[in-house]
């Protein structure tokens, strides 16, 4: 199975700002000075070894992940980074006989289908889109983001064949041999998690929630469901206070996501869902600073805690 | 876990000894907050035996606080070690949780 992330951030897109790019250049510059490198390949070289904060950035686009699987391309997700990941589709899938594309939706709030009109797959009639949600009406919810007010093309001129599925809560379906469990989240309006269980590997995408009460029996059927993950996508969009005082508005922090890892026997977490008002530096010392808190409370414990970042792929 | 609770004048003190995590948090929250609902107003947090605190426990001390700050009441821990000081750092609780050395500090400071 492998799982590559097109769109992490929360919330709404969230451009690289002018002043942000500046200062990764002059970081850069002032690194390169310190260690007295003088010649472009030299320089370009040590450019490569930089990591994404560094000299890239860890992405503006909203919610999308693409997951692989039994030859069947699922999709989490409609946030702006389903643009390019549409725009990859064409390049690297597209056929005249057509695809089968699997849509899961989370929710429906903006920052996870705003970017479903831009999805340049849904304008073939060769292709079908199957469209998944816990939610009823998600056809009628995806005409109103469409509706000729909003955007310029409704939902039935995109020419692809559409079938949409409502999810019973908490049930599974199969798609080949790929098995996609569902389960609701504490969200505005509601959110659902999703479980991919496939050729003994499992991946878990659990953003859009929040945990008000974490005592264990509150949260068993959550640990439960992320039981053995060998990836765990998790919302981290507010620090631990953050949380607390944002109260009901429906996100997790990364604490929160490594203690139920290191419950659950998670092997891999995702920090995910990054907060719009964060700039790139900020969401790493997050990470930093969670990492130094599963060292504190679970240093026996194997739990490899990371940031999603736009592009990255994991292979379980 | 274990909470030992005495009573000084008016001020709780709350001896917590073992792990705060999502299997012991309830029992805290349980001797917690209806104490708090009886109009108790100070409360020092003695953590020298404290091994652990996970983000379950985390809450149930900010739950606390923050329904203490409703009575204008005050909340200082003690005795704490380096570990468990880190993870309220981490956590960004240090500005809502007063740390003192020691309960004789804390009980200077809950009767500024």
């Amino acid at each position: 199975m492998k799982v590559k992330f097109w769109g992490v951030r929360g919330s709404i897109p969230t451009p690289q700002s002018s002043v942000q790019i500046k200062q990764k250049i002059k970081r850069i510059l002032r690194k390169i000075s310190e260690k007295q490198l003088h010649d472009l390949p030299a320089i370009n070289r040590y450019i490569d070894t930089l990591s994404p904060v560094e000299a890239g950035t860890i992405g503006g686009n909203t919610a999308c992940i693409e997951v692989r699987a039994d030859n069947q391309l699922i999709i989490f997700d409609m946030g702006s980074g389903i643009k390019n990941l549409g725009n990859a589709i064409m390049k690297n899938d597209q056929k005249t006989e057509g695809l089968d594309i699997h849509i899961f939706l989370t929710h429906t709030h903006w920052d996870h289908m705003i970017g479903f009109p831009f999805f340049s797959p849904a304008f073939f009639p060769s292709n079908t889109l199957h469209f998944y949600s816990g939610h009823p009406n998600l056809k009628e919810r995806l005409e109103v983001q469409q509706d000729y007010r909003f955007f310029p093309v409704a939902l039935n001129q995109m020419g692809s064949k559409k079938e949409f599925i409502q999810l019973e809560h908490n049930s599974s379906i199969n798609i080949g041999n790929v098995k996609i469990t569902n389960f609701p989240l504490y969200h505005p309006g509601g959110s659902f998690g999703y479980r991919v269980d496939y050729g003994g590997k499992s991946f878990v995408y659990a953003t859009d929630s929040e945990y008000k009460d974490l005592s264990g029996k509150n949260t068993k059927n959550h640990i439960e469901f992320f039981r053995h993950a060998d990836l765990l996508v998790f919302d981290a969009q507010y620090t631990f206070e953050e949380a607390i005082h944002k109260e009901d508005w429906g996100h997790s922090s990364a604490l929160v996501g490594i203690d139920f890892s290191v419950q659950a026997d998670v092997k891999r977490l995702a920090l995910f869902h990054h907060e719009p008002e964060r700039d790139d530096f900020e969401i790493e010392n997050i990470l930093k600073k969670s990492i130094d808190y599963g060292n504190i409370n679970y240093p026996d414990k194997k739990l490899e805690v990371f940031l999603a970042i736009e592009g990255l792929e994991v292979n379980l | 876990m274990q909470v030992n609770i005495e009573k000084i004048e008016n001020i709780n003190i709350y001896s917590i000894e073992g792990n705060l995590d999502s299997n012991t948090s309830g029992d805290l929250e349980k001797k917690l907050i209806p104490v708090i609902d009886a109009n108790n107003t100070k409360f020092i947090l003695d953590f020298s035996e404290l091994n652990y605190i996970s983000s379950a426990g985390l809450r149930v001390l900010l739950g606390a606080a923050k329904k203490l700050n409703q009575y204008s009441g005050k909340m200082i821990l003690c005795s704490v070690k380096d570990d468990i000081k880190e993870v309220f750092e981490i956590a960004g609780l240090l500005p809502i949780f007063p740390i003192v050395d020691d309960p004789e500090a804390a009980a200077q400071k809950i009767l500024q």
